[in-house]
């Protein structure tokens, strides 16, 4: 069953009698919109309507005011989500940030730079187990020194430009 | 008009805590340097008080959050070691023995900085006649160094 044929059977046959049918079959063919006689049998209500308040009971009036409604709003798929459209653009320029500061320092982004630490040197360690078995800690001046400038080293490689 | 406004300050506002983070670490890592140059011409002189002035500066100052915990903590620990030492040479063991427990407690990560730490913490011990406790500390000391010694034969490259 159809809409027009669900709308039909709402305005019922007591109603609508054969001569208001055929009116409204010939008022839709000369509007020419290529719809069946359910449109024009709603405008023949309405006319009916207009006439006499108490023709048309409460079912029937919101059946073609929903009609009539769904017709006044078509349905408008662009207008959604346009809300949050604004969003974007600071979000893209954040990203553009980004990607130019990754850019300019490749190795910064997210981690930040590290140094890692230099490994101990074999006469470092020896030194450190000497004076750990009672040797004088000036043992470990000259290990430590260079042990100290390696680190410097990996930090200036790391931080400083 | 707004939009773009946004876009230029996010952008600018990303850029500029970018470079602050990069120019706070090098200025660290510049005090780090100038104090070490500072430290070694004092004790040349043999001027231990210009040289705590020096280290106690550094230790003093926050390393920046851009700076690797652990770069932070090596430099910082090695910083307390050499004044540990210099406190020794001013037969001051509770002085070392105060600075070396600063230090440990920016971390234990049985590397070289904290061997010295241990080794230097057994001397002050030592000084004040403490023998068991110094025992401990060296024993702690041979322990790192031996792990390190191990680490460094399996991977003679580095």
């Amino acid at each position: 069953m159809t809409h027009d044929d669900e709308r039909d059977d709402a305005l019922g046959d007591e109603l609508v009698s054969a001569e208001e049918r055929a009116e409204a079959e010939a008022l839709a063919l000369a509007m020419e919109r290529g719809h069946g006689a359910g449109e024009g049998l709603d405008v023949a209500a309405m006319i009916r309507f207009a006439a006499n308040p108490a023709a048309l009971g409460d079912e029937r009036a919101d059946a073609i005011l929903s009609d009539v409604f769904n017709e006044a709003r078509p349905v408008r798929p662009v207008a959604e989500g346009r809300g949050f459209r604004w969003l974007f653009a600071p979000i893209l320029g954040v990203a553009a940030a980004l990607v130019l500061f990754y850019v300019l320092n490749p190795n910064d982004v997210f981690t930040g730079p590290t140094a890692a630490l230099p490994a101990p040197s074999n006469a470092l360690l020896e030194a450190q187990a000497r004076v750990a078995a009672g040797g004088a800690t000036t043992e470990l001046s000259e290990p430590m020194r260079e042990h100290r400038r390696s680190l410097y080293r990996a930090l200036e490689e790391a931080y400083l430009p | 008009m707004k939009r773009v406004a946004l876009i230029v300050m996010l952008s600018v506002a990303c850029l500029i805590a970018g470079c602050d983070q990069d120019a706070s670490a090098r200025q660290w890592v510049g005090q780090v340097l100038e104090t070490d140059a500072a430290v070694e011409r004092a004790l040349r002189a043999g001027d231990r008080s210009a040289a705590v002035v020096a280290l106690t500066s550094l230790v003093s100052a926050e390393p920046p959050a851009s700076v690797g915990e652990d770069e932070a903590r090596a430099v910082r620990q090695d910083a307390y070691f050499r004044l540990a030492e210099i406190a020794l040479v001013d037969e001051a063991p509770d002085r070392a023995l105060a600075l070396v427990e600063v230090a440990l407690g920016l971390g234990d990560q049985r590397d070289v900085f904290s061997a010295n730490l241990y080794i230097v913490r057994g001397k002050a011990h030592e000084a004040r006649d403490e023998l068991v406790e110094a025992a401990g500390d060296y024993h702690e000391a041979l322990l790192i160094t031996d792990a390190q010694l191990d680490r460094a034969l399996r991977e003679p490259s580095q």
